[in-house]
């Protein structure tokens, strides 16, 4: 028989780097979930991706057993490393921080698609060159 | 976590409810300016997303203030209403706690791991007391037993061990109960050597076992040791490997852990390149030990 389940939370955390330090230690403690074994199982399987922020869904059982799924990192974290772009803008709409071609939009609807809410590509590039302004990019047209 | 590697006591959870298309940006925000992590609610409001987050105590009006003036910028029409900006005030001692009473015990063949508040099982005639807080192994985990299995074949009385990311100091207490003689477990998390040490008191071992803030450079070079543990992770293991390997003596016994199943044909290809005598392969689930006779 399938557990029960008692709760999902979802993060996202630096691949390959999960410690017990907020969010992990709350968001898991506050559940009775051992807070270090889900650091270590997710420092092990996402250890290769170089620190990149990493979505998590961790399903926690009444039992206090968890399991957890990682997806593809954030559309504006794809885009910080696709213009090599350290911090996005805090104001968006004065100031610029770069530009993020058509090209590279593609690419990042293409590698999101699977966890997007998006019925074509075209959808997924409008959604994600609405994070791109958002973010003080602009779009080549 | 603070400079040092310690926890800081108190916390500000900020919540901030934003309209969906705008959350991805706001969270970058964040991420970009104020913390490492990020936790999502979007299952609580129609057309919204939580994103909650987690700041020290003295910053908290400069994080709202400037989270204010992001999301007018970039959502026009949508009002950060008190009620979608909401901080709390949160104890680490508070989820730590919570964490520490759900650790139940674990019987492992005849050894016993406990919280110190339960008692032992006369069974079992090794018995074991983890203090549960921050610190990797309370005896759950696969990789642990899969070291504790193989500590129990191999360890003899009298022998040296090196216990390399300690922990808990789970493996070492259990050496210590397996008759090793010179015992030391070493870490590099500040947290994990304080729970170690605090744990050896607990299972009367503090004269016996000696745990050090470190890495594999503690073990010395010149393989002094019989038997060597690292439960780590693979990237970790591979850097560290030619320590390792130094730090035991030929015919001395290393057990590696924290591999995933998926990772041994990588691994396997590190190994090769160091003088070995046999490999023994232990899995639990997805998890993989190695056996290694030098």
């Amino acid at each position: 028989m399938a557990k029960k389940v008692q709760t999902y939370i979802k993060l996202q955390i630096p691949a390959g780097n999960a410690n017990p330090a907020p969010p992990v230690g709350p968001a898991l403690g506050q559940h009775g979930v051992n807070i270090m074994e889900f650091c270590k199982a997710f420092n092990a399987k996402t250890q290769s991706l170089g620190g990149i922020l990493t979505p998590v869904v961790i399903t926690v059982y009444v039992d206090k057993t968890f399991t957890f799924i990682t997806k593809t990192p954030p559309a504006s974290t794809l885009l910080k490393k696709a213009v090599n772009l350290q911090k996005g803008s805090g104001e968006p709409n004065r100031n610029k921080v770069g530009t993020v071609s058509q090209k590279q939009l593609r690419e990042i609807a293409e590698l999101k698609m699977v966890d997007l809410n998006a019925a074509t590509v075209e959808h997924a590039m409008m959604m994600i060159a609405g994070t791109a302004r958002s973010m003080g990019l602009e779009i080549e047209s | 976590m603070d400079d040092a590697g310690r926890f800081v006591d108190h916390y500000y959870e900020i919540r901030i409810y934003v309209p969906d298309a705008i959350g991805d940006a706001v969270g970058s925000f964040i991420i970009d300016n104020f913390a490492e992590g990020l936790v999502i609610d979007d299952s609580s409001r129609e057309g919204l997303v939580g994103i909650g987050f987690y700041v020290p105590v003295d910053s908290i009006d400069a994080v709202k203030s400037r989270l204010a003036g992001l999301v007018s910028e970039i959502a026009a029409n949508f009002r950060l209403d008190e009620d979608k900006i909401v901080a709390r005030l949160i104890k680490a001692e508070d989820w730590q706690e919570k964490y520490r009473q759900s650790v139940r015990p674990i019987r492992l063949e005849n050894l016993y791991i406990r919280p110190p508040w339960e008692k032992a099982d006369p069974a079992c005639d090794i018995d074991i007391i983890i203090e549960p807080r921050m610190a990797f192994g309370t005896g759950h985990h696969e990789s642990t037993s899969l070291c504790l299995r193989a500590l129990k074949k191999y360890v003899r009385p009298g022998m040296a061990f090196f216990d390399l990311g300690s922990g808990s100091g789970i493996l070492a207490i259990a050496a210590a109960r397996l008759g090793a003689g010179r015992i030391l477990g070493v870490d590099i998390d500040v947290t994990a050597v304080e729970n170690a040490r605090e744990n050896m008191v607990l299972n009367g071992l503090a004269g016996n076992v000696r745990i050090e803030y470190g890495s594999v450079e503690k073990a010395g070079r010149d393989g002094s040791y019989d038997i060597i543990a690292a439960n780590i992770i693979k990237s970790t293991l591979i850097e560290l490997m030619a320590g390792i390997f130094e730090a035991v003596h030929d015919g001395g016994i290393i057990i590696l852990s924290g591999l995933l199943v998926e990772e041994e044909d990588e691994f396997m290809e590190t190994v090769q390149k160091y003088r070995y005598q046999k490999i023994e392969r232990n899995q639990d689930g997805q998890w993989l030990s190695l056996v290694i006779l030098k």
